[in-house]
């Protein structure tokens, strides 16, 4: 493959666009300017940490090094979930945490095992950014879902609790919300794949040409992608949304949200 | 079935008691009346009793049991709750009424339509239909839609909030009744909530008054 190189004082000549975004905002005055610079500091800090790891682990190559940067990705991604939709009644973390654990890891072994037919299902060329987009891709949908979630519940009080007064479970009486919910998290990864190659290409598959690759190649790897993310968003958000439903209410099915 | 409330408080995060030390006992087929001022905690001891909520402090005893926490389904079928601003789910008349037959604990019970509309007779909402959209009958015939629905569980206790708080002097009449007569031929308890001089007919009663923070009183009736 035949790949550019990209020299640092290149990465200075990409600060202009930042003095463009600074510029808006000092003659709008949107106050935005400090943010920009905190923002573009820790992108490049950020990036070229996750560089040095990345070389590091490609490197050394061993299944326990890819497996804890993987529970590191999921440790984020619970925790910047739980700083969306933090709420004082509910345990969101663990919960999200546990449930992120394991189902990203059964759809990113599927992935790099079945699917793409890598000698090892953890090679961390394949693993990781595999993994990194379920990540991004399930952290969204989870949020969108668990927001839902939760302000239904606020707003259809009276409703659940007329269901748990007739004698329904919690299950019983936030089926609607649950759906509600669920649909929340998972359409966008589904509309996605009515848009995918219309509107823009998507990042791997721009990554992949930039790289060097065939479009072929690049086009099938972002079809496994688009339908990678469709099933862990959608086992994600499942099953997050089920465990945390229920921690919305006591062992005496009454609703603790206030 | 027998209620036994053993110095029950209730409080809210870190606020003061809203009920304190409440000692009670609602023997079956008693007709109470609970009054107080607004925000004393009248609707929160009507949660307490059907297990919407659980109290702080005391205890509470079912026919001389604490309910078990699976049970609670079970126990909230027994004791029915009428909530005070009456909820209209989506759909028609029919399935509002039908909506406590959906959950598992109801068992395979689902009153059919001759039944709904007897009940509905009883209550003067001869002119309503089965089909029309529940969301647009009036505050006063939801109400009664709200009623009926919660009688078609077959509760041994009913908990009413206000349950006439909506309607004219001839239906709440009515509605009164069709409470007094569940109490005085079914031996139905009734715990109800009121602000007003309601005073049943039919029906033996006693009067308790709140104050916030404080226990029930028994005053004469």
């Amino acid at each position: 493959m035949n790949v550019q190189p990209i020299e640092a004082i290149q990465l200075v000549y990409c600060l202009g666009f930042v003095l463009v975004a600074g510029a808006g905002s000092l003659v709008y005055r949107l106050q935005l300017e400090k943010s920009l610079a905190v923002g573009t500091v820790r992108t490049f800090a950020q990036l070229l940490l996750v560089g040095y790891v990345l070389s590091y682990i490609f490197e050394i190559r061993q299944v326990w090094l890819v497996l804890l940067l993987f529970t590191w990705m999921v440790f984020w991604a619970a925790h910047t979930i739980w700083l969306r939709v933090r709420q004082k009644e509910v345990p969101v973390f663990v919960r999200t945490f546990f449930s992120m654990l394991v189902s990203h890891l059964i759809v990113s072994i599927v992935v790099t095992a079945v699917i793409v037919q890598v000698d090892s299902w953890w090679e961390p060329q394949y693993f990781i950014p595999l993994s990194g987009m379920i990540m991004g891709n399930s952290m969204n949908a989870i949020s969108l879902a668990l927001e839902r979630m939760f302000s239904d519940l606020r707003k259809q009080r009276p409703q659940v609790e007329l269901a748990l007064c007739l004698g329904g479970t919690c299950q019983e009486a936030t089926a609607d919300v649950l759906r509600a919910a669920m649909n929340a998290g998972m359409t966008p990864s589904i509309n996605a794949l009515m848009t995918v190659g219309l509107v823009a290409l998507p990042g791997m598959m721009t990554g992949q040409l930039l790289a060097g690759s065939d479009p072929q190649t690049a086009v099938k790897y972002q079809i496994i992608v688009m339908l990678m993310l469709v099933a862990s968003t959608a086992v994600g958000t499942i099953i997050v949304v089920l465990w945390v439903r229920r921690s919305c209410f006591t062992r005496a099915h009454q609703l603790i949200l206030k | 079935m027998k209620i036994e409330l053993k110095n029950v408080s209730l409080r809210f995060d870190d606020k003061p008691d809203l009920l304190r030390d409440v000692n009670l006992t609602i023997e079956k087929g008693d007709f109470l009346l609970i009054r107080g001022p607004s925000g004393c905690g009248k609707t929160s001891l009507l949660r307490l009793l059907n297990r919407l909520a659980d109290p702080v402090g005391g205890e509470i005893l079912f026919d001389g049991q604490l309910s078990e926490d699976d049970e609670v389904t079970s126990l909230r079928r027994r004791i029915a709750y009428v909530q005070q601003t009456p909820v209209m789910l989506e759909g028609n008349v029919r399935e509002n009424l039908l909506f406590g037959s959906l959950f598992r604990s109801a068992g395979d019970v689902r009153p059919d339509d001759a039944k709904l509309r007897n009940r509905m007779n009883s209550l003067l909402l001869d002119d309503v239909g089965l089909d029309d959209v529940a969301s647009n009958l009036s505050v006063g015939q939801q109400q009664r839609v709200a009623l009926i629905r919660t009688m078609l569980t077959g509760p041994d206790v009913l908990l009413c909030d206000e349950p006439t708080s909506a309607l004219d002097p001839d239906s709440a009449r009515l509605v009164e009744e069709s409470i007094e007569d569940m109490c005085a031929d079914d031996s139905v308890s009734v715990v109800m909530v009121t602000h007003g001089t309601y005073q049943p007919e039919k029906a033996e009663y006693r009067v308790f008054e709140i104050q916030q923070g404080e226990g029930l009183m028994e005053v004469a009736s």
